[in-house]
């Protein structure tokens, strides 16, 4: 569902909602409990839970306008789209895994968690980048229908 | 992109980068296996030794409570400079 206000194609609040607490908790984990220490641990699981609760809303949503929308470079947004999630696998794994014993302290775990999150910060930007390309281009806020 | 690429590196270098345990040079510092063998006859489990960038001798384990540690000491002093608990 793609809700309009004065003719601007607004994200499903759910998908606001979702998209807000992975910016957030991702702020945190890389600029503020970024130790591993146990808000970190515990935060660590915020942006996997988004993706699952993300995936499942594709599921269920039937009408696939929502996920398609906004953007002019439908493929490169895509794509974005698509490895920003998979970094956030990847990070929330080797993050787990640094939590098991038999992985605990061993350097490619620690090296593969550095890694993907170098990875997500370099998607975000790019990520930021075209939506603000979009907003300029298109010479609409973009950026805002994420948001409100 | 390139400078994108240098921004992160020295960013996760700088903020990211562990405690700096001591700006003594090697030769000062308590032998690795000396180090490690008082450790144990303190009581602690080592699981992984390492030398940090940030010239610390750092630990993980367990202390003689059996609490799961990462401990970071001066490796000239032997003393604790930062201490994680899990
Ligand atoms: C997508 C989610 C995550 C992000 C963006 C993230 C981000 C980060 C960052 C920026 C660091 C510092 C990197 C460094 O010290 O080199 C870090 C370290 C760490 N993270 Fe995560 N993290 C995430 C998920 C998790 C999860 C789920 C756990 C475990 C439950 C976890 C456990 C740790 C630990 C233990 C460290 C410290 C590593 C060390 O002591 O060297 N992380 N994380």
């Amino acid at each position: 569902m793609l809700n309009k206000r004065n003719g601007d194609p607004i994200k499903p609040f759910s998908i606001r909602v979702l998209h807000l607490i992975l910016v957030v908790s991702l702020f945190l984990l890389v600029f503020v409990f970024y130790d591993g220490d146990k808000i970190h641990r515990f935060l660590g699981y915020a942006p996997l839970l988004v993706f699952a609760l993300r995936s499942l809303w594709a599921l269920i949503d039937k009408n696939k306008k929502s996920l398609k929308s906004l953007s002019s470079f439908p493929i490169l947004a895509n794509l974005t789209h698509f490895s920003i999630w998979f970094f956030v696998l990847l990070a929330g794994l080797s993050g787990h895994m640094m939590t098991i014993d038999r992985f605990w302290g061993e350097d490619w775990v620690e090296n593969f968690h550095d890694y993907s999150v170098k990875a997500l910060m370099l998607l975000t930007v790019i990520h930021l980048t075209g939506v603000f390309y979009d907003s300029f281009r298109k010479k609409r806020p973009t950026w805002r229908y994420i948001f409100y | 992109m390139f400078n994108l690429i240098v921004f992160f590196s020295s960013f996760s270098a700088f903020v990211w980068a562990g405690p700096k345990c001591t700006d003594l040079s090697k030769e000062e510092w308590v032998n690795q296996e000396n180090f490690q063998a008082q450790l144990i006859k303190e009581g602690y489990k080592i699981k992984k030794f390492k030398v940090t960038k940030g010239n610390c001798y750092e630990i993980y384990g367990w202390n003689k409570d059996s609490e799961k540690i990462e401990i970071y000491f001066n490796p000239a002093n032997s003393k604790i400079v930062k201490q994680k608990k899990w």
